[in-house]
């Protein structure tokens, strides 16, 4: 029995594709659409959908705009997005033994 | 979650945050900026060369070049003087490689250019060993950063290397220098700065 808490672990990055979309982010800064597509290596559909979850957590924010006639949508990790991300790291470290030579 | 799940988690945000680090890297306006100094370089010398001006081309030269350099190094000189201690963040190793590898091409460049341009050495190879070598620079950043279209650029610049050795050391290969560096840089590096914006 360990002292790990299952019910901290954030659901909205238990997702593979979502957690490479926020670690991608916090790296990149003001991505584009076509961008986070191609870094998680995943289809239109699927990048929509979990960016649209990652939108209605708060931990992404979406720009749209136009320039001259043609879209542009760009997605910036939030404070809240980069806060559980650091979060979600924090846990999975509490999950690893400890190094004993650090101790 | 075992142990090996917890580590495979963190080795794949690591991961994904160094994908995202290096795009910003290559996103940076440097290769716009060294694009249209190179290129004021060549066509300023075929300028001079041409009579179209007299202007000294050591000028027309080092002053775009000296600029492109401080505009390099402007995050690293205000540390060197001490004005502004250094970044916390520790680079990773995909930054790292980006960073040494286009700053050694910027040191190889540039020893070469004084060497063969200080001497009375036949100069005509100088244009197309620098162009394979930018070809070289590209292929492994694409390689790193997994932005395919740069593989394009790399084969661009080895063909605009051949080109470069098949002409003869004449006025119009100044223009055609000139043009490659425009194209092939600082179109390019325009493309990058403004990603965000230019797709989707």
């Amino acid at each position: 029995m360990t002292d790990f808490d299952h019910a901290a672990i954030d659901d909205v990055l238990q997702g593979r594709v979502r957690l490479a979309i926020v670690a991608f982010l916090a790296g990149a800064g003001c991505v584009d659409f076509t961008t986070i597509r191609d870094a998680t290596k995943t289809t239109d559909g699927n990048a929509s959908v979990h960016l649209r979850k990652l939108e209605e957590a708060d931990y992404v924010s979406m720009e749209k705009k136009f320039v001259g006639r043609k879209p542009q949508t760009t997605y910036t990790l939030t404070k809240k997005g980069r806060q559980a991300l650091l979060d979600y790291v924090t846990h999975l470290e509490a999950l690893l033994p400890r190094d004993p030579s650090k101790t | 979650m075992s142990d090996n799940a917890a580590r495979d988690d963190i080795a794949f945000i690591r991961r994904a945050m160094e994908e995202g680090r290096a795009y910003a890297r290559l996103r940076s306006p440097e290769f716009a900026v060294w694009g249209l100094a190179i290129a004021c370089g060549y066509f300023g010398t075929y300028a001079r060369v041409t009579g179209l001006w007299s202007l000294d081309p050591r000028i027309v030269w080092w002053v775009p070049v000296g600029l492109a350099w401080v505009f390099t190094l402007r995050d690293a000189i205000p540390v060197w003087l001490g004005r502004k201690p250094a970044g916390a963040e520790a680079p990773t190793l995909m930054v790292r490689t980006l960073r040494a590898l286009w700053l050694g091409y910027g040191i190889s460049a540039m020893t070469l250019a004084v060497v063969a341009f200080s001497s009375d050495m036949h100069t005509g190879w100088f244009d197309a060993v620098a162009a394979a070598m930018l070809g070289l620079c590209f292929f492994v950043s694409a390689a790193v950063s997994d932005l395919r279209w740069l593989r394009g650029l790399a084969l661009c610049w080895w063909a605009a290397s051949v080109v470069l050795l098949r002409m003869s050391n004449g006025p119009e290969a100044l223009l055609v220098g000139g043009s490659f560096m425009l194209a092939f840089l600082f179109v390019p590096g325009l493309i990058l700065w403004l990603r965000p914006a230019a797709h989707d």
